[in-house]
Order: structure tokens, then sequence, then C-alpha cells
């Protein structure tokens, strides 16, 4: 079972090797861009939403603290993939080898993947000190450590929890604009950034509702997420499912009514024309559609499975709306590209959060005792370390917890 | 802060004395500013008789600036009435229990504010004897909308948002109106007998009106957000340079709740105090509302460096030139009067002194609704003066009708608020109760 995430890396690796080597490598770049746009979403997106719920003193999501903590494992290695995206540009981007009149400066491949990797830099930093200051806070309340340590942790989450939410909307929109907007060096949109930071804290919250399901009964965090917590968190997808979609309407519609030609082509190339049309179907029913539908019942938010069925749902929405915005613009024409190639770099990538996640959670405590909020709700546990302390089924380093 | 910490009630009844004692019959100096305001709105109704009568002429509105303040002003107060729902429906659903004691007042707010912007369209129309061509009814003149107009969009939205809104509102009164009845006589306890509709606190009306209060959030809060939406696509559905932004919508939400909250520190801060209700609406409430503008400011702050550098990034040189100019031309200095007060002072709240201080508190909520005014003027008059074609660039300055127009929409809305605060339980008797229930304290 652990050395499957490895096999998927490779086998992730192995595709997108053929593909580069083979007769269209622009399809398999404009994969990996894919996959890494999404994830990228899903990563920063769960450290921003525990940014979130540390700002907002929301007490009912901290069980869920730590499983969205653990997407920070992951960063690091998303800012080699951008690294390596470099590697790439000339096979993706039309202005580096057309370069466009007036934005020669802005669209140059060093400043471009330069201040992309500043950014995803920066992100990656604030996160790590964030849960840094999280996990430690918790190890040191489950030794019975001085409380006023645990304390002055908190206070610096509270504190950087307001930079990280600033950075991830000004990174994210940055990272929008360079990496996916630029595809069309022509088309530009002023909610396009917003539009994709607002996406990935959707997916991270999908994201994050499959891990409670996977987890749940897990011993230790045992009752913590129950149907409460479940409830809530499927009514704030619901409400990141409204917000994606009237972002994705706003936009629509300002460019569908004012009929600029500029502007229309970006829209009209996937929403009318073959092949693409039938995936933008599947994105408006897979990201909206019916998720808006099934998250109005209540009975499917408090069921664990239910909830995470359809959070996998919204995930391969999101995962074809993300695909849609970046593979009309690499010369695709006639078929749809998505075949096994591109299923072998989306287990790749899959394979590489998973072990990330692994790695980390075999690490650390599975919930925040050391938080003021998680004991305010669901009082002090700090009795037993190896109940709240993490393995994850199959590893054998349970209980460790670092001195 | 301490002082008055020490009579935070902790009863039921407690509660309610505290908050019907504050309709107890109000001395001289509230009538002088009832009658002061009203002053002020029958002095704009007269303005607006006399360009009725006069012709649109007497207004500064001419080619190239067809729009000028009174679209100005009616994007202001649908702007100002957004955060009565967000307070009353969005933070009830998210569980953010400091919004309690706010919660009616802010109401109120919206619907005073959306009723004032109701009526600038109207000003503005040039035969407003005929507004009734607007409605979509069968008629003999075989008139029908353009349903493809955002001024169709907006009439609907607007007045959908100004029904469910006084419903939300004037349905979150019930109890305390009854409870008011209870304790009335005569006169008195005959009209809000009336208008408590029978009310008796049974368990099956509390049951039916908690699933409707639920429901009627869970309505508004989308509402909200489609109607100043709606109002933004007003402008963005065009291809004026500086108005056909995408951004245009979550942007015009964003800035709406920012400017109602400042709206709410003006008028929440002088009525908790004169009105002896410090202990309920506290510091604390005020310090949320405050941390929540820096969020707001940030969006706002973000949405104009988006669409500077979008403009620049589009090559489209109208568009540049138009975001140039309203930076460094003919109204620079209203566009960094908004720039300062809109983005710059909201961050003062990020230091804990300023947000917990009263006088700060009310100074920044001033700063943030002027910089907000000037938001739209900016954005209506600075695109309108300076279009795609150099010969038909000009500037615009409002006459004197229009700025007394003005006048009597802010007198308006004093008036109103003032009648509210002692007609009317100002913070919701029953919800406080609950919150002592839950909390412990009120």
């Amino acid at each position: 079972m652990k050395l499957l995430p490895l096999a998927g890396i490779v086998l992730g690796a192995a595709s997108f090797l053929l593909g580069i080597r083979g007769e269209d490598p622009s399809r398999a770049w404009g994969s990996y861009l894919v996959n890494l746009v999404f994830w990228m979403g899903i990563c920063m997106g769960s450290i921003t939403w525990v940014a979130i719920m540390n700002m907002t003193n929301a007490s009912w999501g901290r069980p869920l603290k730590r499983l969205a903590e653990a997407q920070v494992a992951t960063m690091p290695f998303l800012w080699i993939l951008v690294a390596l995206l470099y590697a790439g540009h000339r096979s993706l981007y039309i202005w580096s080898t057309h370069p466009v009149h007036g934005k020669e400066r802005w669209l140059e491949a060093d400043f471009l993947f330069g201040r992309d990797l500043l950014v995803i830099g920066a992100m990656t930093l604030v996160s790590y000190f964030l849960v840094h200051q999280s996990v430690r806070a918790d190890e040191e309340k489950l030794l019975g450590g001085d409380e006023t340590s645990v304390r002055l942790r908190w206070r610096r989450q509270i504190l950087l929890s307001p930079v990280l939410g600033i950075l991830y909307g000004v990174g994210m929109s940055v990272l929008a604009w360079d990496l996916i907007m630029s595809l069309d060096p022509h088309w530009v949109s002023t909610l396009f950034g917003g539009y994709y930071f607002m996406g990935g804290l959707y997916s991270a919250l999908a994201w994050l509702a499959v891990l409670s399901f996977l987890f749940h009964r897990r011993e230790g965090i045992q009752g913590k997420i129950d149907g409460s917590v479940f409830h809530d968190l499927g009514k704030l997808l619901f409400a990141f499912c409204l917000v994606t979609g009237d972002f994705f309407y706003s936009q629509f519609l300002v460019i569908w009514y004012g009929n600029i030609p500029e502007e229309t082509k970006y829209v009209i190339l996937r929403v009318k024309t073959e092949p693409w049309n039938s995936v933008a179907w599947v994105v408006l029913a897979g990201a909206f559609g019916i998720p808006f539908v099934a998250l109005l019942s209540r009975k499917l938010k408090m069921s664990p499975p239910l909830l995470g069925a359809t959070a996998l749902v919204v995930l391969g929405g999101m995962w074809l709306e993300r695909f849609l915005l970046v593979v009309p613009s690499v010369g695709a024409r006639g078929q749809i590209p998505l075949g096994w190639a591109e299923v072998g770099v989306a287990v790749g990538f899959l394979s590489l959060e998973i072990m990330c996640f692994r790695w980390f959670m075999e690490r650390v405590p599975w919930l925040p005792v050391g938080d003021p909020l998680f004991e305010k709700r669901w009082g002090s546990l700090s009795g037993d370390p190896l109940e709240v302390s993490g393995h994850l089924p199959g590893s054998n380093k349970g209980g460790k917890v670092r001195g | 802060m301490k002082d008055w910490q020490a009579s935070t009630p902790k009863s039921y009844s407690e509660v309610q004395e505290m908050i019907l004692g504050a309709l107890s019959p109000p001395g001289r100096s509230y009538w002088g500013a009832v009658i002061l305001c009203l002053f002020g709105l029958l002095y704009g109704a007269s303005c607006w008789a006399y360009q009725i009568l006069t012709g649109m002429g007497v207004a500064g509105i001419n080619h190239p600036v067809n729009w000028g303040i009174y679209l100005v002003n009616f994007v202001f107060w649908v702007g100002i009435a957004h955060s009565g729902t967000l307070i009353s429906a969005i933070l009830y659903l998210l569980r953010a229990r400091w919004r309690t004691s706010i919660a009616r007042a802010a109401e109120a707010m919206t619907v005073f504010a959306v009723m004032i912007a109701g009526l600038f369209p109207f000003i503005h129309l040039g035969r407003v004897w005929i507004f009734y061509w607007i409605i979509p009814y069968p008629n003999q003149r075989d008139l029908w909308p353009n349903f493809q107009s955002p001024l169709v969009f907006d009439f609907l939205a607007i007045s959908t948002y100004l029904t469910v809104s006084s419903m939300f509102w004037y349905m979150g009164m019930l109890p305390d109106l009854a409870a008011l009845r209870d304790q009335s006589t005569g006169l008195k306890r005959r009209i809000y007998g009336i208008f408590s509709l029978g009310w008796q606190g049974t368990h099956i009306q509390w049951r039916h009106y908690g699933t409707a209060y639920l429901l009627f959030a869970a309505f508004a809060t989308p509402l909200v957000i489609s109607v100043h939406s709606v109002v933004s696509w007003d402008f963005a559905l065009s291809i004026v340079p500086g108005w056909h932004s995408t951004i245009f919508a979550p942007y015009f939400v964003a800035g709406a709740i920012h400017s109602g909250l400042a709206m709410v520190l003006t008028l929440l801060i002088p009525m908790r105090g004169l009105l002896g209700l410090q202990p309920l609406i506290n510091v604390g409430t005020l310090e949320s509302i405050a941390k929540t503008m820096v969020l707001t400011g940030l969006i706002v702050g973000y949405s104009y460096g988006v669409e500077y550098f979008m403009a620049w990034y589009s090559g489209n040189m109208f568009e540049w030139d138009t975001f140039i100019w309203r930076a460094f031309g003919h109204y620079a200095p209203q566009f960094w009067v908004m720039v300062v007060c809109n983005v710059a002072g909201p961050l003062l709240f990020l230091i804990k002194a300023i947000r917990t201080n009263l006088i700060w508190l009310f100074a920044v909520g001033i700063i943030v609704n002027i910089g907000m005014w000037y938001e739209r003027f900016v954005i209506i008059v600075g695109s309108m003066s300076h279009e795609y074609v150099p010969h038909a660039w000009g500037v615009y300055s409002p006459s004197w009708v229009e700025l007394s127009i003005m006048l009597g929409s802010f007198s308006m809305f004093l008036f109103l608020f003032l009648l509210f605060c002692k007609f009317v339980p100002p913070v919701s008797v029953f919800e406080m109760k609950e919150h002592l229930w839950t909390h412990g304290k009120a």
C-alpha cells in the first residue's frame, strides 16, 4: 500500500515524459499545466481555509484543521513543478515565440517565471510558518508544555493568517494571469484572478470533504468529525458552489453582452465550438448544477459518504474546468485530447498529493488540541498523547510525537 | 469600556427594560432633529417638484455626462442598503453571534436606503409621470420594456429587494411589537396590537417564526448579492471604457458592503449613546464591524489595482487613457479621495487601539462614506466625460437643484432613522434574550 503512491508518481512521470518526447509535446505540457493549476488551487486554498477559520474564530471546523493543513507538505513540490514548467514554456505559451506588442517585458519567460516562483515561494513559506506554529502548539500541549508558549503560538497563527489571506488573493491572481490567462495573450478579464482563487477555495473544500469522509472514523479523531461538522462543511461547500457559479456568470454575462470580438472569441471557443462545448456542459453540471441540487439536502450534507461523493463530483467538475481553461488555448483542435496519457499525468499528481499527505499526517497530532477554539468546543484532550497523535492505517509510525 | 461593562444586563427582564426603555418619550432635542430633517426632506422634494415643472435643464446633466449625481446617489444608497442584509441574514447563516444587537437597526437602514435609492431613477427620468411604461403589463399602447436592458433588470432587482428586506425586517419585529403592545395602554396598545398581527408567543407561532426567519435569511442572501451585481451591470454591460469590466459585480457587492458597514458605524455609535444601549451594542461588536471593513476595504483596493493592471495589460488605448485620466485628469482629486478614504482609511483598523476607540470608529466610518460616494462619482462621471471620441469629451458639475435633492435624500434617511429609533425597538429583544440564554450574557 505504501508503495502505491510512488508507483503512481512513476506512472505520471513516465506518461508525461513519453508525451513530451512524442509528436505533440504541447499536449503533454498542457496536461501538466492543468494538473498543476488544479492542485495549486487545492493546496494553497486548504491552508488559506485554515487561515480564514482562524480569522473568523470559527470553532465548528477545528477537527478538520489538521487534514487541511496537511496540504502544506505538497507546496514545495508545486514550487519545483512550476520551475520545471519553464522547460515547456515554448510549447505552451505563444508569446514566448511571438512576443506581443506592448507586453514584451511583462510576458517574458524569465521575468514571468521569476515572479511566479517568488509568489509561490512566499505563499509556501508563510503557510509553513502558520502550520508549524499550529503543530508545535499541539505537540507542546500534548506533552504538557508551557501554557504561555501554546498561547503565544496561537497568537502567531492569528498574526500570520491575514498575511496568508492577502498573499493568497494577490498571489493566486498573478499566477492565474501568468500561467492560464496568458495562454491567450490577447484575451483579458478583470475577474479572472478572483475566479481562479475562488475556484481554488471551492476545490480545497471539496478535497477536505473527501478527506473527512475517508478519515472521520479513524481512531483518535473518531466522533470529533461528526454529523454536525459534515453538515457545516456541506453548507460551506454549497456557499462556495454558489460563489463560483456567480463568478462564472458575472464574467460570462459581461462578455456576452459586450460582444467585443477579442473577448468573445475566448468564450465562443469553449462554449459554442466543437468539441469543447460538450466539455463545457459537463463542467457546468459537475462544478455547479449537480452539487447545487445535491447540497440542498440536509440529509446528504450530514451523511459522510454522500457528501464525500458529491465532493468528488465537484473535484471532477473543477478539474475539467481547469482543463477547459488551459487546453483549448494550447492549440488542440479536432478531438478532445483526453486519453490514457492525460489520465497517467493526473494519477501522478494525485499520487504526489497522497504521498505528501501521508508523510505529513504520520508525523503530527491529528487533532489541534493546542488550539483554543478546539478546546472551547471539545474540551481539553491533552490526557493521552497516543490518543490523538498520528498514524495512518497500515503505518507503523503510530504515536510518534516530536519533543 | 469598563464603565458600562458592569451594567451588562444579566436577566431577561433587564434586557427587555433596557431596550424598551429606549422608547421612552423623547426630549426637545430629538424633536428638533426630526423637524430639521423634515425640512431638509421637504426642501429636496420641492426642488424635485421645481425640476418636474421646469424641465430637466435645471439639472447639470447634459451631453456627454448624461448620468450625473442622481445616479451616483442611486448607487450610493443601494450600496448602503447592503450591510443590513449582510448583518441580519448572511451573518445569521454564518452563526456570527455578534450581529444580534445591531441586526435590527442595520436592517432598518437597509429598508430606508432602498426606498431612497428607488426614488433616484424616477428623479432622473425626463417624464416621470409616465414611469409606469417600464412595468411589463399588457396595455393598449403595445408597449413592452426591453428585457435585455439592464435598466429593466434593475427595476426588478430593486423592487424585489425592497419587498423582501421590508418583509424580513417587519417579520423579525413581530415578537417585539407584541411585547410593546403588552406593556402599553390606550391608543398605543391598539396600534402596536394591529402591527403585531396577533402574536401571542405560542409554541406553534415560535416554530413557524423560526422556520420563516431561516428561509428569509436564505432567500435574502443571494438576493442581496444579485442586487448590486445588477446595479454594476448597468455599467459593465456597456462598452464604455472604465465600465466594461468583468470584475464589476463582485467589486460592487464588496464596495456596497463596505459603505453599508461604514454607515452602520456612523449611525450606531451616536444611537447607542443617545438611547443608552452601550451594554448591548458594545465596543466588541463595533470592533467586529471594523475588522469586516478591513476585508471589504482590501477587496475594493484589489479591484482598483486589478482594473489598472488590466487596462494596461489589455493594450486597449481607450481603456488605458480613461484610467490615466481618472488618476491625473479633471477628476483626479475625487479619484485620490476615493483611494485614500476607501483603502487606506479602513487599514487604520488593523491597529487594535483604533478599532476599539469610538471616536476613531466614527471618524473612519464617515471617511469611508465620503470615499464610497466619490467612488461612484469617479466611475459614473469619470467614464462618461472621457469616452472614445476626443471632441465629445466634456466635464460635469452638479447644479444646485441636484445638490439640493441629494441633501433631501440624506435628510429623508436621517428622518426615517430617527423615527425608527423611538417608535420601534432598536434592538431585537427576543434575540438578545436568546443570546443571554446561550452565552450567559447579553
